[in-house]
C-alpha cells in the first residue's frame, strides 16, 4: 500500500502524542531531562537517574516524576509491541527518555509531514531520504537526547519509517537503521546530509531493492495505471505520441495499463 | 520544542529540498517561500534560507548575470541580518554569488571569481576542522574558477588542485560516494580540456584516457545510485560523451547522447551542450545532421563561450 500522511498520523506514537495533555508540568520535566543530558553530552554514557533529574528540577520528592510517567500512559498506547516489551524490561526512566525523544522530535516531524503533504507523486525514496535528513537535523540539534540510550531514534521516527516503506519491516530493524543515522549525525560528518545518507545507504538499498519492496511499489502505481486505461483507449497512436513526454514508450505504456 | 514554528519550517524546507534534489522540480519550494514570506510570525532568517534553496535551483536555467545580482542581493540581506559567517544560508549565498560571477563572463569577472572563491576557502579553513566537507567544496570550486580564468599556467594549477581534492575525498569518504564523484567529474572535465589543448598526440591520448576512466566511474556510480534520469547522472553523461569523442569512440558518444536527449529534451542539464557534442561526434560521418545539432546548440546555449564554439562549428559545417 502506498503511504499517506493520514496513515502516518495513525501510528501508535502519533496517536499518543496527539491525545497527550501537554501540561506545563510535563514540559518542565522533559526540558529538565534535556538540560541534564545536554550537560553530559557528547558522551553521556551513564543512564540518567531519578535523583539527578530531581536535582535538575529542584525538587526532592520523586512523586512528580512518577505522576508524570503514569499519567502519560505511553506504554499503554504502544500496545503489544517489541518496543513496549523493551520498556517493560527497563525502569521508569527509560520510558521518560522515550517520551522526551518524541517530544523533542515533534516539531521536526510536523515539518516533515507538512513537506510530504506538499509534494506531488508520493515517492517512497523521497519520503525515506527526507526522513533521514530531518532526523539528522534533530540529532545535530539535540546532543543529549540523541546520544542517550545508544543513539536511539525517537520511536515516532521509527514507526514513520515502517509506515512509508512499501514492504513490512520490524520496528526493531527500522530502529537499528535509524540509530545508525543518529550516530552518524552526531559524528564529525554529521553536518553533511550526504554523509549521513551514505552511512545507511546499503541498509536502505537492502530494504528497497528487495522483492517485497518492489511488489509494494508496483502495486502502488496500479491505481494510476487503471486511471489511464479509458483515456489511453480513446486516443489514436498519433494523438498519444503528441500527449506523452519523450521518455515514455507508447506501446509499453499501453501494455502496462491494459494489464492493470 | 513543540510549537516552534521556525523549527517546523526548517524541517519542511529540508523535506522539500530532498524532493527538489531528486527531481529538479522547484515548485513546492516556491509555494513554501510565498507562504512564509507573507507570514509575519516567521523569522526572517528562515525566509532567507527558503529563498536561498529556491534560488539555487532557479539560477541553473537563468542568465548568469541576473543570478549574480540575485546572489549579491541575498548577500547584502544576510549581512544586514548579521548572520554568523558559518550560518548555512550565508555559506550557500557566498558560494553561489562567486559561482554566478564566474559564469557571468563580463571583463574582469573570472579574476574576481577566483578572488571570491579564494577568500571563501581561506575563511572556511578558519571556521571548520581539516577535511570538513565545506572546506572541500570551496577548494574544488576554487580549482574550477582558476581553470576558467585560463591565465597562463591555470589549467595545470587547476589539475593539481583537483587531483589532490579527488584523492582527499577518496581517502576521507571512499571512491563510491557521491561527494567524491563531484570532484572526480570536475577532474575528468579538466583532463578533457588538457586533452583538447595539448598538441602532442601522446599527451592528448593520455589525458583523454584518464578523463574517460574518471568519467566512466562517476557515470556508472551515479546510474546505480541515483538512476538514469537523475540530473547528476545526466551531467556525468555529458562529460563521458565528451571523453568518448576525444578517444575517437564517436558512435558510443552518439548513443550516449541520444539517451541523454530522450531524458532531457530541453537541455536543462547544460543548455546547448548535448547538441554541441552531437555536432562534434557526427561532424565527419553525418555532416548534415551535425549541422542541425550545431544550430540547436547556438540557439540553446546560455554560456557565451559555448555559443561561440557552436557558431564556429556551424560556420565550419556550412562551408563544407
Amino acid at each position: 500500500m502506498a503511504y499517506s500522511v493520514s496513515r502516518l498520523n495513525r501510528t501508535t506514537t502519533a496517536h499518543w502524542w496527539l491525545s497527550l495533555e501537554k501540561s506545563e508540568g510535563r514540559e518542565r520535566i522533559y526540558r529538565a531531562l534535556r538540560d541534564l543530558l545536554d550537560a553530559g553530552a557528547p558522551a553521556y554514557t551513564a543512564k540518567p537517574t531519578r535523583p539527578a533529574l530531581n536535582r535538575q528540577l529542584g525538587i526532592t520528592s520523586s512523586s512528580t516524576f512518577y505522576h508524570a510517567i503514569n499519567n502519560s500512559r505511553f506504554k499503554e498506547a504502544l500496545g503489544h509491541s517489541d518496543f513496549r516489551a523493551l520498556l517493560d524490561r527497563s525502569d521508569a526512566m527509560a520510558t521518560l527518555v522515550a517520551e522526551a525523544k518524541i517530544w523533542s522530535y515533534a516539531d521536526h516531524r510536523q515539518g516533515w509531514l507538512n513537506g510530504l503533504s506538499r509534494l506531488p507523486g508520493g515517492s517512497v525514496r523521497c519520503a525515506v531520504l527526507s526522513l533521514v535528513h530531518v532526523l539528522s537535523r534533530w540529532a545535530v540539534a539535540e546532543p543529549g537526547l540523541a546520544t542517550v540510550y545508544g543513539f536511539a531514534a525517537p520511536h515516532s521516527a521509527v514507526q514513520d519509517l515502517c509506515t512509508v516503506l512499501p514492504c513490512e519491516i520490524t520496528e526493531t530493524r527500522a530502529g537499528d537503521l535509524l540509530a545508525k543515522v543518529v550516530t552518524e549525525a552526531r559524528g564529525p560528518f554529521g553536518v553533511s546530509s550526504g554523509a549521513v545518507v551514505d552511512a545507511v545507504y546499503d541498509d536502505l538499498t537492502e530494504i528497497l531493492h528487495a522483492p517485497a519492496a518492489i511488489t509494494g511499489m508496483v502495486e502502488g502505481i496500479r491505481g494510476r495505471l487503471r486511471d489511464l486505461q479509458a483515456p489511453l483507449g480513446s486516443l489514436s497512436d498519433a494523438e498519444l505520441d503528441a500527449a506523452l513526454p519523450t521518455w515514455v514508450p507508447r506501446e509499453a505504456l499501453r501494455l502496462l495499463t491494459e494489464g492493470a | 520544542m513543540p510549537g516552534d514554528h521556525d523549527q517546523e519550517l526548517r524541517s519542511e524546507l529540508c523535506t522539500l529540498v530532498t524532493y527538489v534534489g531528486d527531481t529538479g522540480d522547484p515548485r513546492p519550494l516556491r509555494e513554501l517561500l510565498t507562504e512564509a514570506d507573507h507570514d509575519s510570525t516567521v523569522g526572517r532568517a528562515v525566509v532567507l534560507q527558503i529563498e536561498c534553496e529556491l534560488e539555487k535551483w532557479l539560477s541553473r536555467g537563468r542568465d548568469a548575470a541576473v543570478s549574480a545580482d540575485v546572489w549579491a542581493g541575498l548577500a547584502r540581506r544576510a549581512a544586514a541580518m548579521r548572520l554568523a559567517p558559518d550560518d548555512p544560508a550565508y555559506l550557500t549565498i557566498r558560494m553561489l554569488h562567486a559561482q554566478y560571477v564566474r559564469r557571468r563572463g563580463r571583463p574582469g569577472d573570472l579574476e574576481l571569481a577566483v578572488r571570491l572563491y579564494r577568500r571563501e576557502w581561506e575563511l572556511r579553513t578558519q571556521l571548520f576542522p581539516a577535511d570538513d566537507c565545506r572546506i572541500s567544496t570551496a577548494h574544488a570550486n576554487l580549482a574550477l574558477a582558476i581553470r576558467e580564468r585560463a591565465a597562463p599556467g591555470d589549467l595545470e594549477r587547476a589539475l593539481d588542485m583537483l587531483e589532490e581534492e579527488t584523492a582527499r575525498r577518496m581517502r576521507v569518504h571512499g571512491s563510491d560516494r557521491p561527494f567524491t564523484w563531484i570532484a572526480q567529474l570536475i577532474l575528468a572535465q579538466t583532463l578533457i580540456m588538457r586533452a583538447e589543448e595539448a598538441v602532442d598526440p601522446d599527451e592528448v591520448r593520455a589525458a583523454a584516457l584518464s578523463a574517460g576512466e574518471h568519467s566512466e566511474a562517476v557515470l556508472t556510480g551515479r546510474r546505480v545510485r541515483f538512476g538514469r534520469s537523475h540530473h547528476a547522472t545526466l551531467r556525468a553523461q555529458l562529460v563521458h560523451a565528451n571523453a568518448l569523442i576525444l578517444l575517437g569512440r564517436c558512435a558510443d558518444a552518439v548513443g550516449l547522447l541520444g539517451a541523454h536527449q530522450r531524458h532531457d529534451p530541453s537541455g536543462t542539464t547544460s543548455p546547448g551542450k548535448s547538441d554541441l557534442l552531437l555536432a562534434r561526434a557526427l561532424k565527419n560521418t553525418e555532416p548534415l545532421r551535425a549541422l542541425v545539432h550545431a544550430r540547436h546548440a547556438v540557439q540553446r546555449s546560455i554560456d557565451p563561450r559555448r555559443r561561440k564554439a557552436a557558431e564556429q562549428l556551424v560556420q565550419e559545417l556550412e562551408v563544407s
